[in-house]
């Protein structure tokens, strides 16, 4: 399958729906699709790596050419600037290919930019995805930079001005490519088959919704009535403050919080401790609201009333 | 409900709770894993990943269902997600991958693009052809066949002695013929795979290219002949040549597949029809690395140092010999 069937968009989240990898095991995975400032900054990233490491080589290169004397050493320093020629040409053509092949899917710029490679049908990648996605990339990064900056480079001087416009165009198409489909492929990820998407590192923090024994004073009880109000959203939202934790440059945001909270709910007890207040009102509202869920009614956020 | 406790009540507290301890295990496998690769695992962590694997997916769905624990939710698809790709990946050592690939990806893969080779071929040879008979009529012509860059210093000007003496001139320097031999790999394969890249502009340019490589060797072996050393000019490319020009036909030949791919899909939508072709590309992309390797170390090495025409054009017949039924005989069903 090539377009992959689009999720409904979790509460809350701005941007792009996700996308849904079908799996073997008929689960389907939600992911992201990586942006393309992402996929920019790591591809700079990448390239920055790589000439770094040409660099190098290069140095390395021209020291084997200056050191040793003429005649005896010239051999063995001929040796070295073949192993220098091609480590170069390796390092260039196969850093890509080495790294996403790999079980992490991406280059270093990618892990740092947190996206990966994948297979667009949810199978596995094979070596021969990775291959060609990454030949194709010389084609869209280095041609339309080539014909940018030094035509004549590219075409030599002989080919008439129209040629020169007609391959411009058409490279710079190709570089334009992720603009313009929906999952942001490149000439590279369509002929190997493959999307970037994002893998962030998600933490499993505390439940909020478990009762704990740090707690001082009663905890607040709400009525039925005083949790109708909110929806996934809002709760999500709640839980995103509470999540910032009880310190000192939180207290204006929970303080902020709690009062409309009240508000809205008609609370009118006198409370103690906002943070406290809001721990409770998410564990009762959570409780009520997937209590809901698991009669059926998804209520998305505050103005969408199921069965009603 | 009498409880006092309301709050562990909750179905997604308590399923959290009940599982959290097998989603930190896979973590852990998948740590393992993906830093030190398949091998790290033992048999039994290994069954254990899967099935962890499979209670991470099923958790997964019933966290959906049932939990609006914002937090809960992302940890799980991202560790779903993870483990997914993870585990589906083709779990065979490198060697494995590489016995695969030669004995049957390889030559199945050039097989499968046979009309497209034949079509490289023939735009190759037409260009060898007009380029060798233009050259041979009016030996100014070899200037619009071969940039000056390539010719080195060979041009209708040239005497048949400074023409003998590029193909006859044995390097006693072996670090140098390395040197360039690995240059000339480095260059060729570069051209090779552009060749193959560019076949996405729907094949044109990856035809010309091959029709301009054809041009030069045509502008060459005309030059040449026109000398008298026809023959000596073959004996001296064709070591190397062969395989070279197979490598970069073959370049060609999948550059084409992705242009038909891309204008004729067939029963499939366009992106699949481009998957399927740039499946085989890679494929091809990877064995014309080797091959170009192999090229190189002959042009690099081999011929300076064997200038006997009778050995050059025996070593050219073999490896033709080989590649042929390397490509028809090995790896079929």
């Amino acid at each position: 399958m090539s377009a992959a069937p689009v999720l409904p968009q979790p509460f809350g989240k701005a941007g792009d729906p996700p996308r849904a990898l079908p799996t073997p095991e008929g689960v389907p995975l939600r992911l992201e699709l990586a942006s393309l400032g992402e996929r920019a900054s790591a591809h700079l990233l990448d390239q920055f790596i790589i000439q770094l490491t040409s660099l190098v080589l290069v140095l390395c290169m021209i020291f084997a050419h200056l050191g040793g004397d003429e005649g005896k050493g010239s051999s063995s320093r001929g040796f070295l600037l073949a192993i220098l020629t091609v480590g170069l040409f390796f390092a260039r053509t196969f850093y890509f290919i080495v790294f996403e092949a790999g079980p992490r899917g991406a280059t270093p710029g990618k892990r740092w930019a947190k996206i990966r490679v994948i297979d667009r049908s949810g199978g596995p990648l094979t070596l021969s995805q990775v291959v060609t996605r990454n030949v194709m990339r010389d084609v869209e990064f280095w041609v339309p930079l080539i014909v940018i900056i030094a035509p004549s480079a590219l075409f030599g001087p002989d080919v008439p001005g129209w040629a020169g416009w007609v391959a411009g165009a058409w490279a710079l198409l190709v570089f334009l490519l992720p603009w313009w489909n929906k999952d942001r492929l490149r000439a590279g990820d369509m002929v190997g088959g493959t999307l970037v998407v994002r893998s962030p590192a998600v933490l499993l923090l505390d439940d909020l919704g478990s009762g704990t024994q740090l707690r001082r004073g009663q905890p607040h009880v709400f009525s039925s009535d005083q949790l109708a109000h909110y929806g996934a959203f809002e709760l999500q939202t709640l839980e995103a403050v509470l999540r910032r934790g009880n310190g000192l440059l939180n207290a204006e945001a929970i303080t902020t919080v709690a009062e409309s909270i009240k508000k809205r709910i008609g609370w009118t007890t006198q409370v103690t401790n906002d943070f406290w207040f809001l721990r409770d009102f998410y564990a009762a509202q959570r409780a009520h609201l997937e209590h809901r869920l698991g009669l059926g009614q998804r209520r998305a956020h505050k103005d969408d009333k199921p069965g009603k | 409900m009498a409880d006092t406790q309301p709050q562990t009540q909750l179905p997604s507290v308590r399923f959290r709770r009940e599982r959290e301890e097998s989603w930190r295990a896979l973590e852990e496998l998948l740590g393992t894993l993906e830093s030190s690769g398949a091998r790290s695992l033992r048999v039994r962590e290994l069954r254990r990943l899967a099935t962890l694997h499979r209670a991470a997916l099923s958790s997964l769905s019933v966290a959906r269902a049932i939990a609006l624990d914002r937090n809960l939710l992302d940890y799980l698809e991202n560790l779903a997600a993870r483990s997914h790709c993870a585990i589906h990946r083709g779990g065979e050592s490198l060697l494995e991958g590489l016995d695969r690939f030669f004995s049957r990806e390889f030559p199945s893969a050039v097989r499968a693009l046979k009309w497209q080779l034949a079509l490289a071929s023939l735009l190759f040879v037409l260009g060898t052809a007009i380029a060798h008979l233009e050259t041979t009529r009016d030996l100014s012509n070899f200037d619009d066949y071969v940039s000056e860059n390539v010719a080195q210093g060979r041009d209708p000007g040239s005497t048949v002695e400074e023409l003998r003496e590029i193909l006859y001139s044995p390097k006693e320097d072996k670090g140098a013929l390395t040197a360039f031999g690995s240059f000339l790999f480095t260059h060729n394969t570069g051209v090779g795979l552009l060749s193959l890249a560019l076949g996405f502009a729907a094949g044109v340019p990856s035809g010309l290219l091959t029709f301009d490589n054809g041009l030069m060797l045509g502008g060459f072996s005309g030059l040449y002949t026109a000398r008298g050393l026809g023959p000596d000019f073959w004996a001296w490319v064709l070591p190397h040549g062969v395989t070279e020009i197979l490598a970069l036909l073959l370049c060609c030949a999948a550059g084409f597949s992705l242009g038909q791919g891309l204008l004729f899909a067939g029963p499939h939508t366009r992106l699949e029809s481009l998957k399927l072709r740039g499946r085989e590309a890679g494929v091809v992309a990877l064995g014309v690395v080797l091959m170009f390797c192999i090229a190189g170390g002959i042009e690099g090495v081999f011929r300076q140092t064997v200038l006997d025409p009778a050995v050059r054009c025996a070593v050219a017949a073999s490896t033709a010999l080989a590649w042929g039924v390397y490509f028809t005989r090995v790896g079929r069903r």
